[in-house]
C-alpha cells in the first residue's frame, strides 16, 4: 500500500510548497465550480418556478372566467333560481334582507352592509356561484346604516 | 497567556513540564511523550529545550546574495565531512543575526514538530543551553543528571556523568580561557566539580529570565509549524459539544441551497400539476400541457371577451383607505373605472385627512364640486383609478 505519509516527508521544502499549492488550487477550483453550479441552478430552478406560477395563474384566470360565463349562461332564464342563490349567499354572510331586480341583461341586489369586507365577499360569491360581473355599485350612509346597491351584469 | 517551560529527557520519551501564569507555577515531573498535550492549555506559549547533545551547533555566515536553499546547499556541502547521518536526514536552522546554524536529525526533531502542532499553541523547540548562556561567559548546569555547556560564543553542548571530564579536558584543549561557572538547581553531593565552585539557582528563575529576554535574542527555533487539524481546533477551544453544533451549522449553510432548489422544484412541480388539474376540470379529455397560456386562450375564443371579464376588485381598495362612514353616499362604475364620493358637512381636519389618502392612493380627481360652507365640507368628488 501507497504511505502517503512517507511520500510527503520524503519531498524538499519546494516540492512540499507546490504540492500544497496545487492541491490550494484545486481545492479553490472545485469550490467556484460548485457554487457557480449552485448559483445558475437556483436562477434556473427560480424562473421555473416564476413561470410556473404566473402560467397557472393565468389559467386560472381563464378557466374562472370560463366556468362564470357557463354559470351565466345556464342561470340568465332562471331569474328565480338566481334570487336563491342571492339569498342563500345573503344569509350565509349576515346580510339580512336583500332585494333583487332585474332590467333586461341587468340585476340589482341592494343589502345593508356593516363593513366594507361583507360587499367584496357578496361580490365574490355572487361571481363564482352564478358567474355575474359586477359593472356598478352605489354606496349610501345614512345615520342608521349603510345600504348598498350592486349592479351585476349577466352575460350571453 | 500561560507560558509553559518542557524539558525533554535524552531519550525523547519523557518530559518536565513547568508552567507559569501570572503568579501560579506548576510543575509536573516525568510526563510521556503522549500526555504532554493533556497538561497544556492551548493558545499559551510553550519553550521546549532538547539536551544540546541532540543539536549541533555550528558558525556559518549567510551571504546576502545567497537564498535558502542555496545556503542550505553550500552548508551541507562544507559540513558533509562532519554529518555522521547522510545530509537528507537532518534539519537545519539558522539565525541571520547570530550566525548561528542549528543541525538536528529528522528522526528527533519530527516527531516533536508533528507532537507540539498538535498543541494549538505558540511553540519554540532551543538547544537546553539558550536557557543559562546568557548569565555569564561560559556556564554549565547540571540539569536532570546531564551537564548542559554553554559557551561565551553561543555555542553549547550537554555532557553526562561518565563522559564529564573527558568532555572538559577535551573543551580546555579547545578552549584556552575555558573557566565555566557551575550551576545547580539543587544542593546535591553527586557533582563531578567542587561543591564550592557552585552556585545553586531556581530553575523557575531561569524560565523566567529566559522568557524576559527570548524574544528580543532572536534565537533559532527548531520548531516547524504547520496546520493542523487538531491544532487548529485546540486553538479555536472547540470541545466537541462546539465541534458538532460547528459541523451542523457548516453542513446547514452547505444544504440550504440545495434544499432551495429542491424546495423551488417542487413548488414548481405542484403549480404544473395544478395547471393540469384545471385542464382536466374543464376538459376531462385533456392530456398534456404543451404551452398553457396558447392552450387557455384556445379554450378562451368560445366566449366573447368583453362579456366574461375577470373579476377585478381592486377599485374597491379606496374604500378601504378613506374612513368609510365619512362618505354620505359613492357610485362605483367598475367599466369605467371611475369614483363619485359625496361627503355632507364634514370637518375641515378629516377633509383633510381624506385629501391626502386621496393623493397618496392611485387616483386622480377628474372633478372637484367639494364647497367649504363655515368651516364644513360638502359636495362631491369624481376620481379616475389609474389602472397598474
Amino acid at each position: 500500500m501507497i504511505d502517503l505519509g512517507k511520500i510527503w516527508l520524503e519531498r524538499s521544502q519546494r516540492e512540499q510548497n507546490l504540492i500544497m499549492l496545487t492541491m490550494i488550487s484545486i481545492c479553490l477550483m472545485l469550490l467556484i465550480t460548485l457554487s457557480s453550479s449552485i448559483f445558475s441552478k437556483t436562477n434556473q430552478s427560480r424562473n421555473q418556478l416564476k413561470k410556473a406560477k404566473q402560467d397557472f395563474e393565468y389559467v386560472k384566470i381563464g378557466a374562472d372566467r370560463l366556468i362564470g360565463f357557463t354559470l351565466a349562461s345556464n342561470l340568465k332564464g332562471q331569474p328565480n333560481e338566481v334570487r336563491r342563490i342571492i339569498n342563500e349567499i345573503a344569509s350565509e354572510n349576515d346580510l339580512g334582507e336583500i332585494e333583487v331586480s332585474f332590467d333586461s341583461d341587468k340585476m340589482f341586489s341592494t343589502f345593508t352592509v356593516d363593513d366594507i369586507d361583507q360587499i367584496i365577499v357578496f361580490i365574490n360569491q355572487v361571481n363564482r356561484k352564478i358567474g355575474f360581473n359586477i359593472r356598478s355599485l352605489d354606496y349610501e350612509n345614512s345615520n342608521k346604516a349603510a345600504s348598498v346597491t350592486v349592479e351585476f351584469e349577466m352575460v350571453n | 497567556m500561560k507560558n509553559y517551560f518542557i524539558h525533554i529527557d535524552n531519550d525523547c520519551k519523557q518530559a518536565e513540564i513547568y508552567s507559569y501564569h501570572d503568579l501560579d507555577s506548576n510543575h509536573h515531573a516525568s510526563v510521556g511523550m503522549a500526555e504532554i498535550q493533556s497538561y497544556i492549555d492551548p493558545n499559551s506559549k510553550v519553550i521546549a529545550f532538547l539536551p544540546s547533545n541532540m543539536i549541533r551547533c555550528v558558525f556559518s555566515k549567510k551571504e546576502i546574495s545567497e537564498s535558502e536553499d542555496q545556503f542550505q546547499a553550500r552548508f551541507f556541502s562544507e559540513h558533509e565531512d562532519d554529518l555522521i547521518k547522510d545530509v537528507s536526514k537532518n534539519r537545519l536552522m539558522f539565525s541571520n543575526e547570530k550566525n548561528l546554524a542549528l543541525l538536528v536529525d529528522k528522526t528527533i526533531i519530527d516527531p516533536l514538530n508533528e507532537l507540539f502542532n498538535e498543541f494549538g499553541c505558540d511553540v519554540y523547540i532551543y538547544p537546553e543551553h539558550f536557557l543559562h548562556q546568557r548569565l555569564d561567559e561560559d556556564t554549565c548546569l547540571l540539569i536532570k543528571g546531564r551537564y548542559s555547556f554553554s559557551f561565551s560564543d553561543g555555542l553549547g553542548f550537554c555532557a553526562f556523568r561518565e563522559n564529564f571530564h573527558d568532555y572538559i579536558d577535551l573543551v580546555k584543549k579547545e578552549r584556552e580561557s575555558f573557566q565555566p561557572t557551575f550551576m545547580i538547581l539543587e544542593k546535591t553531593d553527586e557533582v563531578e566539580f567542587k561543591q564550592s565552585d557552585s552556585k545553586i539557582i531556581s530553575i523557575e528563575s531561569l524560565h523566567q529570565d529566559f522568557l524576559s529576554h527570548c524574544e528580543k535574542n532572536d534565537l533559532p527555533s527548531m520548531f516547524r509549524s504547520k496546520i493542523t487539524l487538531k491544532g487548529t481546533l485546540r486553538k479555536m477551544n472547540l470541545d466537541r459539544r462546539d465541534l458538532i453544533l460547528s459541523l451542523a451549522i457548516i453542513s446547514c449553510l452547505l444544504l440550504a441551497p440545495i434544499l432551495n432548489i429542491a424546495l423551488m422544484q417542487n413548488y414548481k412541480k405542484s403549480y404544473e400539476e395544478n395547471t393540469l388539474s384545471i385542464f382536466k376540470e374543464l376538459n376531462p379529455n385533456f392530456r398534456r400541457i404543451v404551452n398553457s397560456k396558447a392552450q387557455m386562450d384556445q379554450l378562451l375564443l368560445a366566449i366573447d371577451s368583453n362579456e366574461a371579464k375577470p373579476l377585478d376588485l381592486n377599485i374597491l381598495g379606496y374604500l378601504r383607505a378613506i374612513p368609510i362612514d365619512e362618505i354620505a353616499s359613492s357610485n362605483i362604475d367598475f367599466r369605467n373605472s371611475k369614483v363619485i364620493l359625496e361627503f355632507d358637512r364634514i370637518s375641515s381636519m378629516k377633509y383633510s385627512i381624506i385629501d391626502t389618502l386621496i393623493e397618496q392612493s392611485n387616483t386622480k380627481v377628474i372633478e372637484n364640486n367639494i364647497e367649504n360652507t363655515d368651516g364644513t365640507f360638502s359636495g362631491s368628488l369624481v376620481l379616475e383609478i389609474e389602472s397598474d
